[in-house]
């Protein structure tokens, strides 16, 4: 295999990594206040729409993932050869790691507040600053992975 | 180019930063935007605490605890914004103040750092464990590492906007992409950009909606606001046994 393929072949490892990592901590992340919501929904119905918003929070970590793949996709065509596909490699590895740890646990957090909100539905807003607390550390490695994908020197 | 759901149209004459997906520079100035938010969002609010003490003549707390802090947060920005280290990170294009403004600015640092040493700990008896309180109060417990850690969070604000964008621009290359189909093509194409993008603006409202609430909740009313006092409970009469319902 030449130095380029082999360059293109760890950047598609990259874009897979940041991607499909995030995407199961969202994935396993929604699992969890989902499941408690449906309970919560069978005593009251009404309460769909404020256990809605803590269900599709621990979502969003995913989608900080996809753009992190989507970013270095956009670059495919430019990597000549297997340094700049090792870096673009490393550099989804902070929104893949933070996403699937942080999307796990905001969803634990997010269940949490769907207890706090079957007991007291006023309250919903402080079930959602609390689980919002736990993505930051997502938000985080998205621009770090974003500026680390912009610093590899193409060309 | 700066452009709105990716398409160069009217909305490029509105969007003055750039593009953040396209140009680095777009980038820089979305993340500039952001941190002077920040800057501008902590400084109010540590004014609003100083003002608010101030009317209630709770002088120590306003002189003591918030007016040092007021000092060293602007001092430190602005001799961080001076100096070579801020043009290096692209925060800024050139210094703003000559470098020689530090010398001037560390004298109003120092005396405020040892107001905040002394006197953040006045409850505690002890001078020695009031002193190393201080010491604490002005370094880690909601000293300088947490006002750069409220400072640093409101990046957020980019990365959400560099979130919404990016999923724009991937919806528009997975539509037209899909739309080159022939026949069906143009109304996949309608579809997908429709429904991708009423999606994408629905989850980053909800994220962007997320991320401002904290950063009031933490960020600024972490400054001055203090909870507590509880919740207001009518006049009613209480039964025991009965249970009215309306």
């Amino acid at each position: 295999m030449s130095d380029q393929a082999l360059g293109i072949a760890f950047t598609i490892l990259g874009a897979a990594i940041a991607a499909g990592l995030a995407g199961i901590g969202s994935a396993i992340g929604i699992g969890y206040p989902a499941r408690a919501a449906a309970g919560v929904i069978a005593e009251d119905p009404s309460k769909f729409g404020s256990l809605f918003l803590l269900v599709v929070l621990p979502g969003t970590q995913g989608f900080y993932g996809f753009v992190a793949a989507f970013l270095i996709i956009g670059k495919i065509s430019q990597v000549i050869n297997l340094t700049q596909g090792i870096q673009f490699l490393f550099a989804g590895l902070p929104v893949a790691f933070t996403g699937l740890i942080s999307a796990i646990h905001q969803g634990k957090v997010s269940a949490a507040g769907v207890g706090l909100v079957a007991k007291r539905p006023k309250e919903v807003i402080k079930g959602v600053i609390l689980a919002a607390m736990v993505e930051t550390y997502a938000v985080l490695g998205l621009l770090i992975s974003f500026f680390l994908i912009n610093a590899v020197k193409l060309g | 180019m700066p452009s709105y759901l990716g398409v160069d149209l009217f909305f490029s004459k509105i969007a003055i930063f750039g593009d953040p997906m396209k140009s680095a520079n777009g980038a820089m100035n979305f993340f500039r935007l952001a941190l002077l938010l920040g800057v501008v969002q902590v400084i109010f609010g540590l004014l609003i605490k100083l003002f608010d003490n101030l009317k209630r003549k709770n002088y120590p707390v306003a002189l003591l605890d918030t007016l040092p802090w007021i000092v060293i947060v602007t001092s430190l920005i602005t001799i961080l914004l001076s100096s070579e280290t801020a043009v290096s990170m692209q925060i800024v294009d050139s210094p703003i103040f000559p470098a020689g403004i530090s010398k001037i600015l560390v004298w109003l640092i120092i005396p405020a750092a040892i107001i905040i040493v002394l006197f953040s700990a006045r409850t505690q008896k002890s001078w020695g464990f009031r002193i190393f309180m201080g010491v604490l109060n002005l370094t880690i417990v909601n000293g300088i590492t947490s006002f750069m850690g409220d400072l640093l969070s409101y990046i957020r604000l980019m990365a959400l906007g560099l979130v919404t964008s990016g999923i724009g621009v991937a919806i528009n290359s997975i539509a037209f992409n899909l739309g080159s189909i022939p026949v069906i093509g143009i109304i996949i194409l309608i579809v997908v950009l429709i429904f991708g993008h009423v999606f994408n603006m629905g989850i980053n409202i909800l994220g962007g909606f997320v991320h401002t609430l904290r950063l009031q909740y933490v960020e600024f009313f972490s400054k001055f606001y203090e909870g507590g006092g509880r919740p207001f409970e009518e006049l009613k009469e209480n039964h025991n046994y009965i249970n009215l319902v309306d």
